[in-house]
């Protein structure tokens, strides 16, 4: 192919459309320092054996990973579920904004975790929880009101009516039992009564046991846990007026009564300040990740060390652009052009000193020691390589001297 | 309706002024895309060229700008040599460009429009018609979408040339 007829995923031999990595879609990576990946895995284990789900955290400045590593865990958990007993589920925290009613308090946060659940997951459940032998003959409401442990009597007795009354058939709108969960008033009329309901979730302490509840649920359906991956922690520093109510719930989750209901919470930021105070403060949430103040970063993994050497940065590098390259391709575009001696199929459009020029560079300064700088300069360098070949129609080579024109190292 | 649900609106008049408005007035802006086949200086508009890329200067915003070349579109000259004066400005030529895309990425969230306007004087009273995109909710990964492909995907493509890049690089 000529070079004036390619598009960068020619010139780059992508097996992907963009010079990208997706936090979902390549879940299954993970770059950089082995010893962090371990860290977390062995936290992520040893919860289960301590607190029945993980309960812990990451930490890491911008473009650490840390969205990443949540997508690997869920990829780890779906794919080794004898060693992860969990199913994830992935949110987003933010934006909070106390100045906004809609953006703030626990009832947002709350309908974030709902929506994260989703109907599809609530009804499987329902109808697994139905087929259970000993269900086969029993009162489905009064069942699952047993398995519940959490909340009042109230409270357990409605929570059973609603997913029983609406998640186990698909007959009727689940809208108003949505309505109930997410504690938004019900519509006008005998809604409360059509539900079947003797109270509604009134405060954070019942959206709470309501969740939990529902982890109760799932263990006793599927064996397994839920673990809450929370994405962007960081917009809960803004959490002023509603401290008491969102600490609460949190220490509810924390709480070793809890054993279905797990978190995977992540920062942006560095060090132990970093957690958001309505986390950290008062200390009785970290007492009960089994840590304090102190030695925070056992239950809160700092992702800042997965690139802490250059080797880190290099053989991320070099996991990143394996990773994303068709092999094939690779290989038949360095014969075509005669590049051999200058490209392997896995740098390629990169020589080996380019690569390490690119290192070079990138670690003289913090901001730029993350995935995120890293990838983005890779494509960067890249994309700039394919457009002076397009200039000539000669396949221009990323070397050690284009990196420093492309990326100003004198 | 919840906060996040309200993430589209559909624009009848005033276009990429509207976008601009809002740009200027961003705050900790991450990028600015602009993909318009046809750009004019907007002097006389109530947003010029000018001051839009004294906000980029200012905000020292990553933009990327991919238009049609001046030498197959005269009309796109004055904007051309502004953006090439522009040490922020990563700019690109594509002449079988027709789509409309602007994008800003800033706090709280991004924010785009998508429609029928281009970046020109005659677009501000011509009847077109967009969709400003929120980056909330749902519309989160449809702004980060648009940014893609004004940043990655049109730019390499076979028919885009690259002007200019960059001078200063992004630590965003």
């Amino acid at each position: 192919m000529e070079v004036n007829d390619m598009e960068l995923k020619d010139y780059c031999c992508l097996n992907r459309p963009r010079f990208r990595v997706n936090p979902e879609s390549d879940a299954e990576w993970f770059f950089g320092n082995k010893q962090v990946n371990e860290e977390l895995l062995s936290r992520i284990r040893k919860d289960f054996d301590i607190r029945g789900v993980p309960k812990c955290g990451l930490i890491g400045r911008f473009g650490a990973g840390k969205t990443h590593t949540l997508y690997h865990i869920k990829y780890l958990f779906d794919r080794d579920p004898d060693n992860y007993p969990a199913t994830c589920f992935f949110l987003r925290l933010a934006p909070y904004d106390e100045k906004i009613p809609d953006l703030s308090g626990w009832k947002y946060l709350h309908g974030k975790v709902l929506d994260a659940l989703g109907e599809d997951f609530l009804r499987q459940i329902v109808q697994e929880f139905d087929r259970l032998p000993e269900d086969r003959t029993a009162d489905l409401s009064e069942e699952m009101k047993n398995t519940f442990r959490f909340g009042d009597e109230n409270l357990k007795r409605s929570l059973a009516n609603v997913l029983a009354g609406y998640f186990l058939r698909e007959t009727k709108s689940t809208i108003s039992a949505w309505q109930w969960l997410r504690e938004s008033k019900l519509e006008k009329g005998g809604a409360a009564q059509d539900l079947g309901v003797t109270k509604a979730l009134e405060n954070a302490n019942d959206m709470v046991a309501a969740v939990l509840n529902i982890g109760n649920l799932v263990r006793k359906t599927t064996g397994k846990g839920i673990t809450l991956l929370m994405d962007e922690a960081q917009s809960l520093k803004d959490v002023e007026k509603r401290h008491i109510e969102i600490h609460d719930a949190f220490l509810q989750l924390a709480d070793d009564d809890n054993q279905d209901v797990g978190f995977v919470i992540a920062s942006f930021g560095e060090g132990p300040q970093i957690i958001p105070n309505v986390i950290a403060k008062p200390d009785d949430i970290l007492s009960r990740l089994g840590v304090t103040i102190q030695n925070i970063d056992e239950a809160f993994i700092n992702l800042m060390r997965l690139i802490k050497e250059e080797s880190d940065m290099r053989s991320f590098i070099d996991d990143l652009l394996q990773g994303i390259k068709d092999r094939g391709k690779a290989e038949q575009l360095i014969s075509e052009k005669d590049l051999a001696d200058k490209l392997t199929w896995q740098n390629l459009p990169f020589t080996d000193d380019a690569l390490n020029e690119v290192v070079d560079i990138l670690w003289s300064s913090e901001l730029t020691r993350n995935a995120r700088m890293i990838i983005n300069e890779l494509a960067r360098v890249a994309a700039a390589a394919y457009h002076k070949g397009k200039e000539t129609n000669e396949y221009v080579v990323a070397d050690r001297a284009f990196v420093d024109s492309v990326m100003g190292h004198h | 309706m919840r906060w996040e649900h309200r993430f589209i609106t559909v624009v009848r008049e005033g276009g990429h002024t509207l976008f601009f408005e809002r740009f200027v007035q961003a705050v900790e802006v991450a990028s600015l895309v602009v993909v318009s086949p046809w750009i004019q200086s907007l002097e006389g508009e109530p947003l010029s060229l000018k001051d839009i890329l004294w906000s980029v200067n200012k905000g020292k915003v990553p933009t990327t700008i991919i238009m049609r070349s001046p030498e197959k579109e005269p009309l796109n000259r004055d904007a051309a040599e502004l953006f090439v004066g522009c040490p922020l400005v990563t700019l690109y030529y594509n002449n079988d460009l027709h789509a409309k895309i602007y994008v800003c990425r800033c706090q709280p969230f991004g924010f785009a429009l998508l429609g029928s306007a281009n970046l020109s004087g005659r677009a501000t009273r011509a009847l077109e018609v967009g969709l400003l995109i929120e980056g909330k909710g749902a519309g989160c990964d449809i702004v980060e979408e648009l940014e893609l492909l004004g940043k990655d995907d049109i730019p390499n493509r076979k028919g885009t040339n690259l002007i200019q890049l960059s001078r200063v690089r992004h630590f965003g």
